[in-house]
């Protein structure tokens, strides 16, 4: 069960890492959005992401661009679920239709207990 | 006889052998038979006579004599028979001998030609069972019993042939009796007439054809023998002649029938019987033909005839009998007569003056070749009927006549007849007129008594008619003559009757016009001496008139005299009415233009008020009567309104302007520059201005000048626009050409530009506003963004606190020892950061509030950096930091906390984005009136287009690649210089790293 973070706070990975190893979840971390496509195409095997935990305000390409280029890539899994991690309110209130992969929004601050939930609840909808 | 035949038929070759050169069937050789035939019978014949007469002397004895006679006799007989026979079987008749029963004793050969039967055949056989088989055998019968009696020698009869067509045969026969009397045979001749027969036939046919044709041909034919007897006359020629039948006509006496008619030639003149073609043919046997006319002695109707007549030759050229034919020319020959008649009748009617005369002549004509009688009617003048004319070839039954009408007035009432032709004006036509008609029609038994001793036969009434009116009637009858009148005898009696009556008419009207004429001459005459009297009367009266007009003319010129003193008097007070006129149209006219005015300026000012920009609002003053002549508009605004005490500005802008010259704006946009001296010159603030030559006018900007020839300008008129007691700027004209307006038009245009003044000022405040509202929002927007990004920065370094302590927190894991103090020691980093940020946001709230005190005091610069130098150097321990400030650096006026808390914000940046072990620098000195200050680093730039952003607060995201944007920090630095009166940015400089620049006042020295 592998979850790739994609946060440019490094203590907000450190933090979501760890307590995801911690439970026996497998972690991969990305800086930033361009970043954390190359995690998804490039996933060998043992490797590969099954979960996105993902920050919309990055440098660069936006969590939101992140979101489009994985859709119209063919190299990326299409339905990776993914968890929204984000400080901003407006982002979180943008609707998530378009994204239909989304399975969730979380507002910061999260506690552990909201994140572990959501990650578990993420992995109930990877299908195989 | 039958033993001679029958030697002809047994003895056949006996004969030949007797020596007789009886088998060759020459002619010449039948005539020497003959010959010597004949010279044996009369040697025989003499002998005989001499034996009769006894006087021969020979020495013959009886025997010898006898036996000599005998042979002579027998020789003769021979050669008969032989003859004989030679005829019979040359002849082309049947030559045949029959026995009394019937039967065939012989026969010649020529029967098989004609036949078709041999002799064979026929002999022993009865004649009538082959020949005439059947039904006529009891006629057959008969006949031969006839024949047997000796009745019948001549039959002709049809006999069947053998294999061809019966023939037609004439059988001669005679009886041969024996010499007790009884009959022995009947010997006969046939001879084929069936061609004969044929052609009889065919004659007859064709005779009888001909005589179809003869007796059909519309023309008389006839023929006639020497004697001049008719042997033939065709039903045409029986008619004509006068009889009933052709068979009547040839039965009788031909001078019966020349007595019958009276024969005239051509002419009319009698013609003798001798010199009718048909004799003449006969005698000379030549062809000949004439035109013959024949009447009638019974009843007087003549015929024209064109007679023919061939004489028929025999073979010595001799006439045995002439044809004629009578081609009836009857009809033709009247016709012409009718023609000649109205020609005549023309010429009479047209030639006459007096009608009377003209009317008898007419009758006169009429008769004998056109009528028996004539008679003419006339309604006279006064409508009574006249008889103008009666005429008859014989003048004794004129007299007759009218003594008996004399005697006899006419009725003039009577339904028929010429009273009724005189008022229907429609002709009468009686062609022929039975005595039932006469009884019906005359009562009266005298009148009666004469109309039938008249002996009228045909009668025609034709009116007399002109211009539609009947003048009178011509009444035309066949009396004697016995002829009969036909249609088209008729439509020429009516043509007469016309022409008779335009005539009649010509004549009235003629003779009514000369009556006229001599009336009108005499009331001429009258009328000219009446004149003359009348004329001799207007003498007198005008040379009376004369004396009174000159009388009149004296009075006239003291007339004219008065007249024109009156006119003089009237024309001064005209003059003077003319004037009060115009006065007062004058103060009409001023009064109207003062409407006008009004009511333009009214509109115009109504326009002004409904201008939505100063653009509408120039062009509404353009359009109005009072600027018409304006060539070029425009208005130029100062920046700010400016109150009256307040120097003028270095510049205003051309917000509009317009040239009727080129149509098109000119310096719209661009800035006008006001020199001061201009002020009120050229450029009005306190009043109008008017330049009346542009090219001798002071201050005009060197753009405009240069644009004046296209703009044609030569006077100015400007006025400024005040609002509020305020100077907004300046709206001028300029004309064409030089000179100064008229000063109420420049106070009326004064009164617009005024409200013109007004409206864009509004317009201006408008915008002002609206502007403001637009900054407004825009800060409003720009608020909630920095809300929003304040939410979020806060939330980040909460998301860890709360997340590790969470962390730490959850009751299903536990953690080793070296994990709880990481994670603690992050909430503790996480919570200084928070704090940090807390305290710039509140600065940041400050700036914006306007509460971020400084307190500027002189002091130096390098106090504030040595006061700074331990902060300064524990930021750069990664760094080699170079400070450089000048030791005459003049001093500033400088927060030196605030001004220490820039540096040190801007040598912190330049640390966190260089790499380890580069440089720094610190630099100030001296630019103008203030201190620059540059900190420079080696690490990674700035890009210029983020360079302004920098000291943006918290710009981050969208597109934002460089974390040196990061923070509040700069954000403050930027508020902190600038309430210092300096300003801090970012210097464009070539190479890798960047430098930060601020510059702060030098501290005055007063």
């Amino acid at each position: 069960m592998t979850v790739l973070i994609v946060d440019d706070e490094a203590n907000i990975r450190k933090f979501a890492a760890a307590n995801l190893t911690r439970r026996g979840y497998r972690v991969i971390e990305a800086g930033d959005a361009e970043e954390g496509l190359e995690r998804l195409r490039h996933g060998t095997a043992g490797d590969v992401a099954e979960v996105l935990l993902l920050d919309i305000k990055l440098p660069g390409m936006s969590g939101w661009n992140l979101l489009e280029a994985i859709a119209g890539d063919p190299d990326v899994p299409q339905n990776i679920p993914v968890v929204i991690m984000t400080a901003s309110v407006t982002d979180a209130s943008i609707s998530t239709a378009a994204y239909p992969n989304v399975v969730e929004v979380l507002v910061k601050p999260v506690s552990t207990d909201q994140l572990l939930r959501a990650v578990q609840n993420a992995f109930t909808r990877v299908t195989n | 006889m039958s033993d001679a035949v029958s030697f002809v038929h047994e003895d056949n070759h006996e004969d030949d052998q007797h020596g007789a050169d009886n088998s060759s069937l020459d002619p010449d050789h039948d005539d020497d038979m003959i010959a010597g035939l004949t010279q044996r019978l009369s040697e025989a014949e003499a002998i005989l006579q001499a034996l009769v007469t006894g006087q021969v002397n020979t020495v013959l004895n009886n025997d010898e004599l006898a036996s000599v006679l005998l042979r002579h006799t027998q020789q003769a007989l021979r050669q008969s028979q032989a003859s004989y026979r030679h005829l019979v079987t040359r002849i082309p008749a049947v030559v045949f001998e029959l026995a009394p029963s019937g039967t065939t004793l012989a026969v010649n050969e020529a029967v098989t030609k004609i036949t078709g039967y041999a002799p064979d055949e026929l002999i022993g056989k009865n004649w009538w069972d082959i020949f005439i088989p059947g039904q006529q055998r009891h006629q057959v019968d008969q006949l031969y019993r006839q024949w047997r009696s000796g009745d019948v020698t001549n039959v002709v009869l049809v006999l069947s042939a053998k294999n061809t067509a019966p023939v037609t045969i004439e059988l001669t026969s005679a009886n041969r009796y024996h010499p007790d009397g009884s009959l022995a045979s009947i010997v006969g001749v046939g001879v084929d007439i069936s061609e004969r027969d044929r052609m009889v036939q065919e004659l007859r046919t064709s005779r009888d054809q001909l005589a179809i044709i003869l007796q059909g041909a519309a023309d008389g034919i006839t023929a006639q023998a020497p004697d001049g007897s008719l042997i033939y006359a065709n039903a045409t020629a029986a008619q004509l002649l006068g009889d009933e039948s052709p068979a009547h006509l040839i039965s009788t006496d031909v001078g019966a029938i020349r007595r019958r008619f009276d024969i005239l030639d051509e002419d009319g003149k009698p013609l003798s019987y001798d010199r009718l073609p048909g004799r003449i043919a006969l005698q000379t046997g030549q062809s000949v033909s004439a035109i013959i006319r024949f009447r009638k002695r019974d009843n007087g109707v003549e015929r024209w005839s064109n007679v023919k007549a061939t004489p028929v030759l025999n073979e010595r050229g001799q006439p045995t009998s002439v044809v004629n034919i009578f081609q009836d020319i009857t009809d033709i020959k009247r016709s012409e007569q009718a023609q000649r008649l109205l020609a005549n009748a023309g010429n009479i009617l047209a030639t006459s003056r007096d009608y009377e005369t003209m009317l008898q002549d007419v009758a006169q004509l009429a008769v004998p070749d056109m009528a028996d009688w004539c008679a003419v009617h006339l309604i006279e003048e006064d409508a009574s009927v006249q008889q103008l004319a009666v005429a008859h070839v014989d003048p004794g039954k004129v007299a007759v006549i009218l003594e008996w009408q004399r005697d006899h007035p006419s009725n003039w009432d009577a339904p028929t007849g010429i009273p009724s032709v005189l008022r229907t004006g429609r002709s009468e036509f009686y062609p022929d007129i039975p005595d039932e008609l006469i009884t019906a029609t005359i009562k009266d038994p005298e009148r009666l008594a004469i109309v039938r001793s008249i002996g009228f036969s045909s009668v025609m009434i034709a009116p007399m008619i002109a211009r539609g009116r009947t003048l009178g009637a011509i009444t035309f009858v066949w009396a004697e003559s016995r002829r009969h009148y036909t249609g088209d005898d008729l439509a020429l009696a009516e043509e007469i009757g016309r022409r008779a009556g335009l005539a009649v008419d010509n004549t009235r009207l003629f003779r009514q016009a000369q009556q006229l004429n001599s009336e009108l001459e005499q009331r001429v005459a009258e009328r000219t001496a009446q004149l003359r009297a009348t004329n001799v009367t207007l003498q007198t009266e005008i040379t009376e008139r004369r004396r009174a007009e000159a009388a009149v003319r004296t009075l006239n010129a003291q007339l004219e005299q008065r007249v024109n003193e009156r006119t003089t008097q009237l024309q001064s007070a005209n003059l003077g009415l003319r004037r009060e006129i115009a006065v007062r149209r004058q103060a009409q006219e001023t009064v109207r233009s003062v409407l006008r005015r009004t009511r333009e300026l009214y509109d115009v000012s109504q326009r002004i008020g409904l201008a939505r920009t100063p653009e509408d609002v120039l062009n509404v003053l353009l359009a109005s009567s009072y600027l018409r002549p304006a060539s070029y508009g425009s208005v130029t605004l100062l920046d700010r309104p400016h109150a009256e005490h307040e120097s003028p500005p270095s510049n205003a802008l051309v917000l509009v302007d317009q040239s009727r010259e080129t149509g098109r704006p000119h310096f719209a946009g661009t800035r006008y520059p006001i020199h001061p001296d201009s002020v009120d010159i050229v450029f009005p603030r306190t009043k109008v201005i008017q330049v009346s030559d542009l090219n001798a006018a002071p201050h005009i900007p060197e753009q405009m000048l240069s644009h004046l020839p296209d703009l044609g300008s030569r006077s100015l008129l400007s006025f400024p626009l005040i609002a509020n007691g305020q100077w907004n700027g300046a709206m001028s004209f300029h004309f064409l050409s030089p000179g100064i307006l008229d000063k109420s038009d420049v106070r009326h245009i004064q009164g617009l530009v005024d409200q013109a003044a007004v409206a864009i000022h509004n317009m201006r405040l408008l915008e002002m506003e609206a502007e403001a509202r637009r900054e407004a929002e825009k800060a409003n927007e720009l608020r909630l963004k920095f809300l929003a990004m304040i939410s979020h920065e806060l939330r980040t370094p909460l998301t860890s606190i709360k997340g590790f302590a969470t962390t730490l927190l959850a009751q299903d894991v536990s953690w080793d020892e070296l994990s709880q103090r990481d994670f603690i020691s992050t909430i503790n980093e996480e919570a200084d950061k928070l704090t940090e940020m807390i305290e710039q946001l509140l600065d940041l709230s400050r700036l914006d509030a306007g509460l971020l005190r400084v307190r500027p005091a002189p002091c130096a610069l390098s106090d504030i950096v040595s006061a700074a130098m331990s902060q300064l150097q524990a930021i750069t321990s990664n760094h080699t930091l170079n400070i450089h400030i000048p030791d005459d650096l003049p001093s500033i006026k400088a927060d030196t906390q605030r001004v220490a808390q820039v540096l040190t914000n801007l040598v912190d940046n330049a640390a966190k984005y260089s790499p380890r072990r580069s440089d720094i620098a610190v630099r100030a000195f001296t630019q103008g009136d203030t201190v620059q200050v540059d900190v420079s680093d080696q690490g990674i730039g700035i890009p210029p287009e983020e360079r302004i952003y920098i000291f943006e607060a918290f710009r981050r995201g969208e597109g934002d690649s460089n974390k040196r944007t990061k923070g509040a920090g700069l954000a403050i630095c930027k508020g902190l210089i600038e309430a210092h009166g300096g300003r801090i940015w970012i210097q464009e400089r070539e190479g890798p790293g960047t430098t930060a620049s601020f510059t702060l006042p030098v501290a005055s020295t007063v």
